[in-house]
């Protein structure tokens, strides 16, 4: 039976006049890896700094039991954070990094840490200022990989990162530290390429969320429709939520139609999740 | 308090400012060594009239004045010390909160099971009391030095010439000095808690030099509060009269308060001690209340 691990519900956040979450309801469960997904300045950061209690916020937030604001401490001891904004500073040795971890992370694994980071060029004496952007993106998650958690939370974890890098931060994600009894949550743009390893995504838009379900229901709901250019208009009465026209060909994205309908405008594929979040970004800013 | 974790939060900030608070002191120390070693070589030494002096001082040491003389030398060597200590302490507070919201790591350390009262607690703890801890052990360990070659000194002299010091050396009362001046560690920093907690709010309130943000803001309030004043014919400025009258002593004060009260080498820390009051536990209390409450709550992205 899935648990709850972060709960929110009616989660709002202002600054001054300006709304950044309005009414967010979002339920994560052990064994779930999610998507944060929304356009810049949709609020995803803010909504992740609420749930570390790291901002304060309008509404109920509980994760693993614990309020973030007023059990911070109790509830980073099995919540780890990864983002692009929480940098080592560069005077910090990856020794010193260890030895400090050991020290105030009850549920740090220095040997685990240490064995992930036998397998890059990182040494112990290096100082961070020393080490590439990809390798200080490596120590931080040999950091956090090594903290038996039950929650991750990642801000845009491979931001700036090369391909190969950022390939290898998510195989090192679940290898090392996926299973079935934690739950992951994660933002980024490069939606396409995460989007095998997730189980379900929340779309954000303007602080609110617009669709939250697993990438399973989102591959039956949604369905994309090559139609040739004499069909348009009647795939149109079926007000496809994106259309784009290209060679002859236009391709519309369709949430919630009949199958056998769509199979007779043109070819039924599944849409990516980058197809359905621009889909559905477009619909609601019409 | 988790002791282990506020020990590791201090490692940290000594790790952090590494350079300063190892390079400053033992440059201050290698100054102290090798500028008398300098002009020994420079100058030479004339031994004969060397051996003249020492004779003369051995005729007319009296012994009960030596004790005084030894603490007012060692609190000599200690003054430096103390007075470029308290510079680097200056430059940990402003710093020690702005730097790690300016390399955006602070987002790093929070996402860490430590809670803001500790990070504080061991800042404070880190500039208040084991910054001036490094400095007084390095001047206690040139002073060992220094003591170390007085004692060859002796036992040349002693051996080779015939002067005895040993008198003299003896009745220095070096241990108990050296313990007068480091017993003052603890009733400095608590008298100098309010300018650290203003040093630290401005530290975690400045978006930009940090510096003018300690500066400025009291400079502005004084001469606001001098116009005032003199304009509404009030008797005196109370800010103005509040921080000159708590921050009236000086190392001179304190110097002369001990080598005047010829008996007494507690007077330094009793004129101390009298001046830590309500004013200090009132200040430091809302300031550094103020500070954590930035901690909290001011957002960093």
């Amino acid at each position: 039976m899935m648990s709850s691990l972060i709960s929110i519900s009616n989660l709002n956040k202002a600054y001054g006049s300006k709304k950044v979450l309005s009414g967010v309801n979002l339920s994560l469960n052990a064994g779930q890896i999610v998507g944060l997904v929304g356009p810049n300045g949709a609020g995803k950061t803010t909504c992740l700094q609420a749930i570390l209690g790291l901002t304060d916020f309008d509404g109920d937030i509980s994760v693993l039991g614990h309020h973030p604001r007023k059990d911070r401490v109790k509830m980073l001891n099995d919540v780890a954070y990864i983002s692009d904004v929480a940098i080592l500073p560069k005077w910090l040795k990856v020794s010193q990094a260890l030895s400090y971890m050991q020290d105030i992370h009850p549920n740090f694994a220095i040997e685990k840490a240490q064995a992930f980071l036998a397998k890059t060029n990182i040494a112990a004496n290096d100082k961070v200022k020393a080490l590439s952007k990809g390798m200080v993106a490596q120590l931080h998650l040999a950091l956090i990989l090594a903290i038996d958690a039950k929650v991750l939370i990642l801000d845009e974890p491979t931001l700036g990162l090369d391909i190969l890098t950022r390939r290898q931060f998510y195989n090192h994600l679940l290898e090392d530290f996926y299973t079935e009894e934690k739950c992951i949550i994660v933002t980024t743009h490069q939606i396409e390429e995460i989007e095998h390893i997730l189980t379900d995504v929340a779309f954000i838009q303007q602080g609110k969320i617009v669709l939250a379900q697993s990438t399973d229901d989102i591959k039956e709901r949604f369905n994309l429709v090559a139609v040739s250019n004499e069909q348009v208009a009647q795939a149109d009465e079926l007000q496809p939520l994106f259309k784009n026209s290209m060679m002859g060909l236009t391709t519309m994205l369709f949430d919630n139609q009949d199958k056998e309908t769509l199979q007779n405008l043109g070819k039924v594929t599944v849409p990516s999740l980058a197809d359905v979040f621009v889909g559905i970004m477009n619909k609601e800013t019409c | 308090m988790n002791t282990s974790i506020m020990k590791a939060s201090i490692k940290k900030e000594l790790w952090e400012f590494n350079g300063m608070l190892k390079w400053v002191p033992i440059s201050l120390a290698g100054v102290f060594i090798f500028i008398p070693l300098l002009s020994l070589i420079l100058n030479g030494i004339d031994m004969q009239a060397l051996l003249v002096e020492i004779e003369q001082i051995t005729q007319v040491q009296q012994t009960d004045r030596m004790g005084e003389f030894f603490f007012v030398a060692a609190i000599a060597l200690f003054s430096p010390f103390i007075a470029i200590g308290f510079i680097v302490q200056v430059y940990y507070f402003v710093t020690c909160l702005f730097d790690e919201r300016r390399d955006q790591s602070v987002m790093f350390w929070r996402s860490l099971p430590v809670s803001d009262e500790m990070t504080i607690a061991s800042k404070l703890l880190t500039g208040a009391i084991v910054i001036p801890v490094i400095f007084f052990a390095a001047a206690t360990m040139l002073m060992v030095l220094m003591v170390l070659l007085a004692i060859v000194a002796c036992v040349v002299l002693s051996i080779g010439f015939d002067i005895s010091l040993w008198g003299m050396l003896a009745s220095a009362n070096i241990l108990s000095g050296v313990g007068y001046i480091w017993l003052s560690l603890l009733p400095i920093a608590i008298w100098l808690l309010p300018l650290y907690s203003w040093l630290m709010l401005a530290s975690i309130y400045a978006n930009k030099a940090p510096f003018l943000w300690a500066v400025l803001p009291i400079v502005a309030l004084l001469v606001i509060e001098t116009i005032v004043v003199h304009y509404l014919h009030l008797s005196e400025p109370f800010f103005g009269h509040f921080i000159a009258d708590y921050f009236s002593i000086t190392p001179d004060n304190l110097v002369n308060a001990s080598v005047e009260q010829e008996k007494s080498r507690s007077a330094a820390l009793q004129l101390l001690i009298a001046q830590i009051d309500y004013r200090t536990v009132l200040v430091s209390a809302g300031l550094l209340a103020a500070t954590y409450w930035f901690r909290v709550n001011k957002s960093e992205s």
